[in-house]
C-alpha cells in the first residue's frame, strides 16, 4: 500500500511539468484562441537556452549575427561549475518571452482571422523550426540538467517523498492562482477574458485583442519555460523530443478545464500526472492483461480528452474572431477526364523512365496523395480536422502485413481487409466527431494518435517480436508485384499497380465531390445546424466520412508497406499525422489537384528528390527542416487555399469575371 | 514520435558497446600516432639510428646485457615493425559505405562518421590500406524513413565492398537488409532485433543482448544476487533483449527478476525507482538510454537504496554524469564495454597500448567530438581493416568470403577495435560477433573504478556463450 501511494504522491512532478504546458496553452487560447501544438517544443527550446546559459555563460542567438551565433553573457564558469542560477534563470524568461511575442506578431497575429486550420498548421510550422533551430544551435544530444529545487524526501502519510516533486506542485499550484487573479482582478486580465468573449466588444472597450494576445504569448511562453526549467532535473533533462510529447496530457488538462480555468487545469495535470505514475506501477503487476503493458500513460489522457469532450464538447468555448474565417476552397472537379489522362500519362512516363532514385521519388509522392486524399475527404470536405490519419495508414499496413503472414490471404484481398480494419478504427474515432468538431476534435484524434502509437505500434503483440512486420510482397494471378526485387529496386511492376491505386482513389474522390454525398459533406461543413434543417443526417454523414477517409488512409498505408517491403511504427506517428495535415494544407485541402501536389511536395516525394539533385554535399538536409517549417508558417498565413486551391480559385475568379464581361456585353 | 523516442532509447542503450570502443579506439589512435611520429620525425633520425646501429654492434657486451637487449628488442619489435606506410593511390580503392542519421533533429550523430572518417585516414596514412589498397568512405546520410530508403538503395548500387550501419533509427521502417542484398552489412550499431539475425550483416558488438546476458551472468556468479529489479526501456530491442539475454541465464539461476519499465519520456524518475525499491531486490539495475541515469541514479538516492545495491549499463559511464551525480555513484557497479579509460589497474599490455596510441585519433579526427559514438565509428573502422587485411584484397568483391571469414575466426580486437567472434548462429543471434563486456566497481566520483577482483583476470564477461 506504501508503495501505491508513493507512486501516486510522486506523480505530482509528473503533474507539474504536464501543469506547465497546459496553463501555457490555456493562456495562448485565451489570448489568441490558437491551440498551440508547439507549446511543448517552446518549453524545450526555452530550456536549451537556460541550460547553455549554466554551462557556458553564453547566449545562444536562434540565428547568426554578423557571423556569430552566440554571446557570453555571465562569463565563463570554471571546470566543472555552473554559471550561476538566477542570471541564467531570468535571461532564460525573458527570452522566453521574446520567443512567445515574437510568435505571435510573426505567426499568429497575421492568422487572427484565418481558419482554424491554418492556425493548427502554423503550430505544426512553428514546432518543425523550433526543433530545427535546437539541432542547428544545440545538437540533438541529451543535455543533463543540475537539480534546482530541494531534493532531500520527506516523510508524508508514511512514505518518504522526494521535496522537489512537493515544491514543483506547489508552485503549480501557486502560478495557478497567480493567473487566476491576474485574470480576474486586473485589467489586463478581464480584458482578456473579454476578448475571449467578444473581440469586437473589447476593441469597443479600447482593448487592442492584438496587445492582449502578445502578453499572453509572452506570459504563456514564461510559465513553460518556468516549469521546463526547474522539472528538467526530474526528468531526464532537455532534448529535442521529450517535452514536446507533453502536449497531449497538457490538452487533456486544459480541456478540463475548459482551456478557461486555471486552477482546474493545474489540479487536472496534477491528477492526471499522480494516476499516470500508478498506472506504470500497475502495468507491470502479474495480473495486469498482457496486451496493456504498454502505453497506458498514454491512454489515460486519452479517456480524458474523449470523456470531456464528449460530455461537455459544446459547452467548451469557441473564440469569436473580428474576422470572417473564410473555408478551404473546395472546388468541384473540371475536366477530370483529361487530367486523368495527362497526369497518369506522365506518371507512367516516370514509371519507365525516371531513373531508380526519381522513381522512389515518385513512388513516394503517390503513396502520400493517397493518404493526403484522406484528408482531403475528411477535413477539405467535412471540415473534420483528424490529427490520426497516420494512425489509419499504420494500422492497415500492419493487419496486410499480419493477415498476409498468418492467414496466407493473397493480394488485393489483403489490402483490401487491411483498409477495412481502418474502416473499422476511422468509425469508432468518428464517435466523438458526432458531437464535438473543429480543434476539439483534433485534439481527441491527437490523444488518440499518441495512445495508439504506444499502445499498438509499440506493443509486440501486436508487432511481432523484432518490432518490425515484414510484408510479402503482392503476386497478382503470378505477376510479382513487389516494389523490390534483389537490387532492381523500384519496379514498374509495382509502378503501374501503385499508379493504378492512386487513380481509383483520385476517381473516388473526384466522384464523391461530384455527387450528392459531396454536397452534404460540405453542407455539414459550411454550418451543421443548416444542413440538418434541410434533412441532412450530420451523424450519418460525418460517419460516412469519417468510413471514406480511414479507407482511402489504410489503402495508403497499405501501399507504403509494400513499398517499404517491412513496416514498423516509426512511420505513423502522430506527428507523421500532424505533418501530413500540414502538406495536405500546403497543397490545398479542399480539392484532389490539392492532394497530388501535397504528395508531390511531401517529404521524400518528387519535389525534394528535384531539389536535392541541385545542392551537393548535405547542405539541404541540413536547413530542410528550418526551410519546411518556414515555409509551412509562410503558406499559412499567407495562402490559406493552398497551392492547388489558390490555381482553382484564381482560375474561377476569371472564369466568373469573363462570364460576367460576356453578360454585359450581350447586355450591352 | 513515441516510437522514435523509444528506438533512441535503444540507441542509448547501445552505447554500451559502443563505449568500450570509444576510449579504446582513441588510445590506439593515439599510440599510433606516436609511431608516425617516430618513424616520421625526419631523416636525420634514420640516419642516426643507422650509425647507431653498427656502433652497438661492435662494441663488446656482456651476456646478460645483450638478452636483456635482446628481450627488450623483442618487446618493442612489433612497435618498430608498424612503421608507417602509406597506401598507394594508384591502386583501386577499397569503396566502403556508410549509412548514417544525421540533420535529423529528433537524432543526429554525425560523431560515428567523423570517427570512421578519422580511423581511415589512419589506416590509409600509416597502415598501408588494406593489401596497399586505400580505403575510400562512401557515406549517404539521412534524415527521414524515405531518404533512409532511398540511401540504402543507392548504397546497395554504389559497386561496394560493404556497407556500415551507422546509427540509424528509421532503418526499421523498411527492409534494409534485403535492400542491401549482396553487399554486405559490416559493423555499426545493431539497434534493432531485426539486427541481430541478418545472414548478409555482421556486427563487431552485440547490442543489447549481449550486454544484458553478459551483466545477467556477472550478477549471478560474481555478486550472487538472489533477487533483481531491472530498470529498462520497454521497446522492442529492449524486450528481446531482455527475454533472449537476461531471463534465460536468470532462470537458469535461478534468480529472481522484475522488469521495471521507464518510461519514455521520463518526467519523473521516482515512480519506476520506488517499485525497484519495494521490490525488496537485492541489485537494482538500471539497463536504459544514458537520458535516464541522472534522474534515476537520484531517485535511488532519494529513496535510500545504496549504492552498492545499483547496477549501470555503460550508457552512465559519461563525465557529465560524473559531474553531476557522481559522488552518489561510488560503490555501485557499471558495465563497460572495454577498456575506456586508462585503468590503473589495466595489464601492462593494454597500458601499453594506451600509450602507444594517445592521440591519434586527435590528428585524424580533429573535428570529432570525445562521443562514444566517435570511438564507435573507430573501432569499428580498425576492425574492418583487421578483418580485410585477414580475408585479402583478392577476395572481398566476394561477400560470402568476408562473411565466412567472419564466421570462422576469433578476433580479440585490438584495445582500439572490438574484435569479433561470430558463435552465436545457434541462438538466433548469427549477426553479432561479441559477446564480451566488462563489469567493475565504481571507486570514485570521477568515475575511476577499482580492480575487477571479483571477476576473471581478463576482467571480461560473456553472456552468449551461457545461452548456446
Amino acid at each position: 500500500m506504501e508503495l501505491y501511494l508513493q507512486n501516486f504522491l510522486t506523480g505530482l512532478g509528473d503533474g507539474a511539468v504536464i501543469a506547465g504546458v497546459a496553463l501555457g496553452l490555456v493562456l495562448a487560447y485565451q489570448g489568441s484562441g490558437v491551440l498551440n501544438f508547439a507549446h511543448g517544443a517552446m518549453m524545450m527550446y526555452s530550456t536549451y537556452i537556460y541550460d547553455e546559459l549554466r554551462d557556458t555563460g553564453d547566449f545562444v542567438f536562434p540565428i547568426s549575427i554578423l557571423g556569430k551565433d552566440r554571446v557570453n553573457l555571465l562569463g565563463i564558469p570554471e571546470k566543472g561549475e555552473l554559471a550561476a542560477f538566477w542570471p541564467s534563470f531570468l535571461l532564460a524568461l525573458l527570452m522566453a518571452a521574446i520567443l512567445g511575442l515574437l510568435i505571435h506578431l510573426l505567426v499568429f497575429r497575421p492568422l487572427r482571422g484565418a481558419p482554424l486550420l491554418a492556425k493548427v498548421v502554423a503550430t505544426v510550422g512553428v514546432f518543425i523550426l523550433l526543433q530545427s533551430l535546437v539541432l542547428l544551435r544545440f545538437g540533438t544530444a541529451n543535455e543533463t540538467v543540475r537539480a534546482i529545487l530541494p531534493t532531500d524526501t520527506v516523510t508524508l502519510f508514511g512514505t518518504r517523498i522526494p521535496q522537489d516533486r512537493l515544491w514543483l506542485a506547489g508552485i503549480v499550484i501557486c502560478t495557478a492562482l497567480l493567473l487566476t487573479l491576474l485574470y480576474r482582478a486586473t485589467v489586463f486580465g478581464l480584458a482578456t477574458r473579454a476578448s475571449a468573449e467578444e473581440e469586437k466588444g473589447a476593441m469597443l472597450l479600447g482593448f487592442s485583442p492584438s496587445v492582449l494576445a502578445a502578453g499572453n504569448w509572452m506570459l504563456a511562453s514564461v510559465v513553460a519555460a518556468v516549469f521546463g526549467i526547474l522539472a528538467a532535473s526530474l526528468s531526464n533533462g532537455v532534448n529535442t523530443v521529450n517535452y514536446t510529447l507533453l502536449v497531449v496530457p497538457a490538452l487533456a488538462g486544459a480541456l478540463v478545464g475548459a482551456l478557461r480555468s486555471f486552477s482546474v487545469t493545474a489540479a487536472t495535470c496534477l491528477i492526471l500526472g499522480m494516476f499516470r505514475s500508478e498506472l506504470s506501477l500497475l502495468q507491470i503487476k502479474s495480473w495486469w492483461p498482457d496486451f496493456a503493458r504498454t502505453g497506458m500513460r498514454d491512454v489515460l489522457p486519452f479517456l480524458v480528452i474523449v470523456g470531456i469532450l464528449f460530455l461537455r464538447g459544446k459547452q467548451l468555448p469557441s473564440r469569436a474572431n473580428l474576422a470572417d474565417i473564410r473555408l478551404a476552397f473546395a472546388p468541384k472537379p473540371r475536366n477530370v477526364f483529361q487530367a486523368t489522362i495527362i497526369l497518369s500519362s506522365l506518371a507512367v512516363l516516370g514509371i519507365f523512365f525516371f531513373d531508380r532514385a526519381l522513381r522512389l521519388s515518385l513512388y513516394e509522392s503517390l503513396t502520400s496523395t493517397i493518404i493526403v486524399l484522406s484528408i482531403v475527404v475528411l477535413t477539405g470536405f467535412v471540415g473534420q480536422v483528424s490529427l490520426a490519419q497516420a494512425v489509419f495508414a499504420g494500422i492497415a499496413g500492419f493487419l496486410l502485413g499480419k493477415i498476409a503472414l498468418e492467414t496466407g490471404i493473397p493480394f488485393p484481398i489483403s489490402p483490401f481487409l487491411g483498409a477495412i480494419g481502418a474502416v473499422i478504427l476511422g468509425l469508432i474515432v468518428g464517435i466523438p466527431a458526432l458531437r464535438i468538431r473543429g480543434i476539439q476534435l483534433a485534439v481527441v484524434t491527437m490523444a488518440l494518435g499518441a495512445a495508439l502509437g504506444t499502445l499498438l505500434f509499440t506493443n509486440r503483440w501486436f508487432i511481432g517480436n523484432t518490432g518490425a512486420l515484414p510484408i510479402k510482397p503482392p503476386d497478382f494471378f503470378g505477376v510479382n508485384l513487389a516494389a523490390n526485387v534483389g537490387t532492381d529496386f523500384n519496379r514498374w511492376e509495382y509502378g503501374l499497380m501503385l499508379l493504378i491505386v492512386t487513380v481509383f482513389c483520385a476517381l473516388f474522390v473526384v466522384n464523391i465531390r461530384r455527387s450528392i454525398t459531396g454536397l452534404r459533406f460540405l453542407a455539414i461543413r459550411a454550418n451543421e445546424r443548416a444542413a440538418a434543417a434541410c434533412g441532412i443526417n450530420g451523424a450519418a454523414v460525418k460517419l460516412q466520412a469519417f468510413a471514406f477517409s480511414s479507407f482511402l488512409a489504410g489503402l495508403g498505408g497499405a501501399m507504403l508497406a509494400y513499398m517499404r517491403g517491412q513496416i514498423s511504427g516509426e512511420s505513423f506517428s502522430v506527428f507523421a499525422s500532424l505533418a501530413l495535415l500540414a502538406f495536405a494544407y500546403l497543397g490545398g485541402i479542399g480539392s484532389v489537384s490539392g492532394a497530388l501536389v501535397a504528395g508531390v511536395i511531401a517529404p521524400g516525394g518528387l519535389a525534394v528528390a528535384l531539389i536535392a539533385k541541385g545542392f551537393s554535399g548535405d547542405s539541404i538536409g541540413t536547413y530542410a527542416n528550418l526551410v519546411g517549417g518556414v515555409g509551412l508558417i509562410l503558406t499559412a498565413i499567407m495562402n490559406t487555399d493552398g497551392i492547388a486551391g489558390k490555381v482553382a480559385r484564381d482560375n474561377q475568379t476569371r472564369r466568373s469575371a469573363k462570364s460576367e464581361t460576356n453578360e454585359t456585353k450581350v447586355l450591352v | 514520435m513515441k516510437k522514435v523516442l523509444l528506438t533512441i532509447i535503444a540507441i542509448f542503450a547501445l552505447f554500451a558497446s559502443a563505449c568500450g570502443g570509444s576510449s579504446d579506439s582513441d588510445s590506439t589512435a593515439s599510440s599510433s600516432t606516436e609511431e608516425s611520429e617516430t618513424e616520421s620525425a625526419s631523416s636525420e633520425t634514420s640516419e642516426e639510428t643507422a650509425e647507431e646501429a653498427p656502433a652497438e654492434e661492435e662494441a663488446p657486451a656482456e651476456e646478460e646485457a645483450a638478452a636483456e637487449e635482446e628481450a627488450a628488442a623483442e618487446e618493442e619489435a612489433p612497435a618498430e615493425e608498424a612503421a608507417p606506410v602509406a597506401a598507394d593511390d594508384s591502386l583501386p580503392p577499397v569503396r566502403i559505405g556508410l549509412l548514417n542519421q544525421e540533420n535529423d533533429p529528433v537524432g543526429s550523430f554525425p560523431e560515428i562518421r567523423l570517427g570512421l572518417e578519422g580511423a581511415i585516414g589512419y589506416i590509409n596514412a600509416e597502415l598501408g590500406g588494406i593489401g596497399g589498397h586505400p580505403i575510400e568512405l562512401v557515406s549517404c546520410l539521412q534524415n527521414s524513413v524515405p531518404a533512409a530508403q532511398q540511401c540504402a538503395q543507392d548504397l546497395a548500387t554504389s559497386d561496394l565492398i560493404s556497407v556500415i550501419n551507422g546509427v540509424n533509427i528509421w532503418t526499421m521502417a523498411f527492409d534494409f537488409y534485403g535492400t542491401m542484398g549482396e553487399t554486405p552489412v559490416i559493423g555499426g550499431l545493431p539497434l534493432f532485433a531485426s539486427d541481430y539475425n541478418q545472414p548478409n550483416a555482421r556486427y563487431f558488438n552485440g547490442g543489447s543482448v549481449q550486454v544484458y546476458s553478459a551483466a545477467a551472468r556477472f550478477v549471478a556468479e560474481d555478486l550472487g544476487s538472489s533477487k533483481v529489479a531491472v530498470l529498462v526501456n520497454q521497446n522492442p530491442a529492449a524486450t528481446a533483449a531482455l527475454e533472449q539475454g537476461l531471463a534465460p541465464i536468470f532462470d537458469a539461476y535461478g534468480i529472481e527478476y522484475e522488469a521495471i519499465d521507464v518510461p519514455i519520456p521520463l518526467t519523473d524518475a521516482i515512480p519506476p525507482v520506488s517499485q525497484a525499491a519495494a521490490s525488496n531486490a537485492d541489485l537494482v539495475m538500471l539497463l536504459a538510454a544514458g537520458n535516464e541515469c541522472v534522474p534515476v541514479i537520484r531517485a535511488a538516492n532519494q529513496l535510500g537504496i545504496a549504492p552498492e545495491q545499483m547496477f549501470y549499463s555503460a550508457t552512465c559511464d559519461v563525465e557529465e554524469i560524473y559531474d553531476e551525480v557522481g559522488e552518489l555513484m561510488v560503490g555501485s557497479y557499471i558495465h563497460k564495454g572495454g577498456y575506456t579509460e586508462r585503468e590503473v589497474w589495466a595489464p601492462d599490455e593494454v597500458l601499453a597500448e594506451f600509450d602507444r596510441t594517445d592521440g591519434l585519433l586527435e590528428k585524424y579526427s580533429p573535428e570529432a567530438p570525445n562521443a562514444s559514438f566517435t570511438g564507435l565509428g573507430w573501432a569499428t573502422m580498425l576492425d574492418i581493416y583487421d578483418l580485410y587485411e585477414e580475408v585479402g584484397f583478392e577476395n572481398l568483391s566476394d561477400p560470402s568470403k568476408i562473411i565466412a571469414t567472419m564466421d570462422d575466426g576469433t578476433t580479440r580486437g585490438r584495445v582500439g577495435g572490438f574484435g569479433w567472434s561470430c558463435v552465436y548462429a545457434d541462438i538466433g543471434l548469427s549477426s553479432l560477433c561479441q559477446g564480451d563486456a566488462m563489469f567493475l566497481e565504481l571507486g570514485g566520483a570521477d568515475g575511476t573504478t577499482l580492480a575487477p577482483a571479483v571477476i576473471g583476470p581478463e576482467g571480461y564477461v560473456n553472456g552468449l556463450s551461457l545461452l548456446q
